[in-house]
């Protein structure tokens, strides 16, 4: 403190006090602007899963439309309709639930409209592709295979023209009550800082694609040496036709079940190694020895082993992927406790059971999570590249090598962009379970 | 202070830290010492004088060479099973995943407390250091100040019998520092017959807090002079400017120049 400036105790604590506010509500802020941000995520999930599943429950939009048949996969569709339904339940909920949540729609009349139209769309488009009840249809006497199947000339096509006419106006009313719920016109200044960080990376994406548009043209650059970016959207849109959704899913399963083993394992046998001391340094240089081969390379071996046709053979290349990444992470993680930390648990004479739950773990997560995310990449690689060695004909790996083969390099192309999407989901994924696992990690406080 | 009517005491007591190169540290030779309940005692040296080892070996974080000490009859490791001692570390350690009021309730937890009573109790501690508006903060919104005081408040939900201080306040600036004695003072009178064990670098700190003050040298670490403080109470600001309080400050100053030297 500087001579001239002399507080009294009571002033001083004062100026403390002050201080504490303002730190307090600056957090407070960096939070609500973050759960913010996740929320606009939220709606725009929920009212894209709206568009794909009223596209599902009408047999006019599902087999005739192109963007109805993209999605067209038994395995698909219950999860993008599970999927909804989650979307759908945190919206309406924005994070009070029970008793909470009550008090907050009955002083919301507006909100508990919106809430309701979004349940019950939700609801019926649930029983339509979960349940195969398709409830409009019910109501105006259609035949439920009817549903699944498209429409003949000589069935009741003015029937279902009506369920059509329904269905889309039920969607319209979901996707108003989105709207309502989301609130965006209560966040122009979010989004406006938004577009304001983010144009620069827009801008040079867009530049880039010009550019390479443009020197094709001038350079006179053959299309399968590399294809025009119109090209390749074109016949990305094309290849609906083709169910290159459909396929990527198939694909999408095998990284999915695949990361689901191997990280499984990875982080059981982490568990197990960081607890057990000479199991760890046992396993450790066979895992370190086993992570130095090119695991690609067995592709043949697990073809052979599980069948080319078997996803198994896929799934068993991604799972010894994704193994090490995440056994040795979690290791790490749990070794990583900091002494004090560890000593104030002693200090209450914790048990060993309590000391890995209440401080090793919770410390673990982050190693664990980073992990996780870096096998995301690693699964989606190992699942096309494997689908290289022969497979089924509905996978990503195969039609891109097949395309590449007959000189169809755009749709090589366009299937490597579904294989990027699906890639950057499954990672957003991944992202979203960690921010609600650990949302105090420091990784969320930065604005 | 002797025998019966101590709660603490350290007979004979050696610890020996040995390096990687075989050298030994002596850390602890030969301390003797008794605390009464309800106590206040500082502990004060230089760096390396070893009295984090001499808090640490109480506590039963680290082991004795040689020698015993004796807790309520016990050892030290009977005692922090038996949950007698609460620990204030330098660094405020909170557990980032937890709310201030979750990290309160972390030893009750542990101690299987019933779910309202922990809340209730936590909830507690929090006015008792004037934080009671921040229970649902996570630790990062807090100040370094405002976290220490957290991590005393869980420190004291427990009502251990004894508390473990190690420099707590060792990395606040001036003027908290002196807002936090004061509560601590306000806090260990509220809690009646804790004995406060409480190590520091500082001299004026020490004599504002303690009843008596244990004046440690370095190498080996040892007891140099243990000086009675008779300051009346209740204490405040007024006690700072007290004739007695600048004739105590410079005994221990004088105590901690002759154990360097002498």
């Amino acid at each position: 403190m500087a001579g001239s400036l002399k507080l009294t105790p009571s002033q001083a604590s004062d100026v403390e006090a002050a201080s504490e506010a303002i730190y307090a509500s600056a957090a407070d802020q960096v939070i609500s602007a973050q759960a913010g941000l996740g929320r606009d995520l939220l709606a725009l999930a929920t009212v894209f899963l709206i568009v794909v599943t009223c596209h599902l429950i009408n047999p006019l939009l599902q087999f005739e439309v192109n963007f109805g048949r993209a999605f067209r996969n038994a395995t698909l569709q219950p999860v993008l309709a599970v999927g909804l339904l989650i979307c759908a339940l945190m919206l309406i909920s924005n994070g009070a639930w029970g008793g909470a949540l009550w008090r907050s729609l009955a002083r919301n009349r507006l909100r508990l409209a919106a809430s309701v139209v979004l349940f019950a769309y939700t609801a019926i488009a649930l029983l339509a592709i979960v349940l195969r009840f398709n409830l409009i249809g019910a109501i105006l006497g259609l035949p439920q295979e009817g549903f699944t199947e498209p429409v003949s000339e000589d069935g009741p096509v003015a029937l279902f023209e009506t369920a059509l006419t329904i269905t889309m106006a039920l969607e319209y009313l979901a996707l108003a009550a989105v709207v309502v719920l989301w609130e965006p016109w209560n966040r122009m200044p979010v989004y406006t800082r938004a577009v304001r960080r983010n144009a620069p990376v827009v801008l040079v994406a867009l530049a880039v694609l010009v550019i390479w548009e443009a020197a094709l043209v001038v350079f006179n650059i053959q299309q399968f040496l590399l294809p025009r970016p119109s090209v390749i959207i074109e016949r990305f849109i094309d290849t609906y036709h083709r169910g290159l959704i459909s396929v990527g899913w198939n694909t999408f399963q095998n990284a999915f079940w695949g990361f689901v083993v191997g990280c499984g394992l990875g982080i059981l046998t982490g568990l197990i190694s960081a607890r057990f001391t000479s199991f760890s340094r046992a396993l450790l240089p066979l895992a370190i020895a086993a992570n130095s081969v090119p695991i690609i390379a067995f592709a043949p071996i697990m073809n052979n082993w599980f069948g080319a046709l078997n996803p198994a053979s896929k799934i068993a290349i991604v799972a010894v992927l994704t193994y090490f990444p995440s056994m040795i992470s979690t290791v790490k993680g749990l070794t990583s406790v900091d002494t004090l930390s560890l000593e104030l648990m002693q200090s209450y004479a914790a048990s060993p059971l309590e000391i890995f739950r209440k401080l090793r773990l919770p410390t673990a997560l982050p190693f664990i999570f980073s992990a996780l995310k870096v096998s995301t990449t690693l699964a989606m690689i190992g699942a096309i590249v494997s689908e290289y060695f022969g497979g089924s004909t509905q996978g990503l790996g195969y039609r891109i090598r097949e395309d590449a083969a007959l000189f169809k390099y755009p749709e090589s192309w366009a299937a490597i962009i579904v294989a990027s999407v699906l890639g950057i989901l499954f990672y957003l994924l991944v992202s979203a379970v960690e921010r609600a696992v650990m949302p105090w990690h420091v990784s969320f406080r930065e604005e | 202070m002797i025998g019966l009517s101590a709660i603490i005491s350290v007979r004979n007591l050696s610890k020996i830290f040995k390096g990687t190169d075989g050298q030994q540290v002596h850390a602890l030779a030969d301390i003797n010492l008794d605390i009464a309940p309800g106590e206040f005692v500082s502990f004060i040296g230089p760096s390396g004088c070893g009295k984090s080892t001499l808090l640490r070996v109480i506590a039963d974080l680290t082991d004795a060479t040689s020698g015993t000490v004796t807790v309520n009859g016990k050892t030290p490791a009977q005692a922090r099973k038996d949950r007698d001692y609460g620990f204030v570390f330098q660094s405020a350690t909170l557990y980032d995943w937890r709310t201030v009021l979750k990290n309160v309730q972390l030893p009750l937890e542990i101690m299987r407390y019933p779910r309202e009573k922990r809340e209730q109790r936590a909830r507690e501690m929090l006015q008792l250091v004037e934080l009671g508006d921040f229970a649902s903060k996570y630790p990062w919104q807090l100040s370094g100040g405002m976290q220490q005081r957290v991590s005393i408040a869980r420190a004291l939900a427990f009502e251990p019998q004894i508390l473990l201080m190690d420099e707590p306040f060792g990395a606040l600036d001036e003027m908290t520092r002196e807002r936090m004695n004061n509560e601590l003072l306000n806090i260990w009178r509220a809690m009646k017959n804790m004995t406060v064990l409480f190590v520091t670098h500082s001299i004026s700190e020490a004599v504002y807090l303690s009843t008596r003050i244990v004046v440690m040298s370095p190498r080996p670490g040892r007891v140099s002079e243990i000086i009675d403080v008779d300051l009346p109470h209740p204490r405040g600001p007024e006690t700072r400017e007290l004739d007695d309080f600048f004739r105590l400050t410079g005994q221990v100053r004088h105590a901690l120049r002759e154990g360097v030297h002498g």
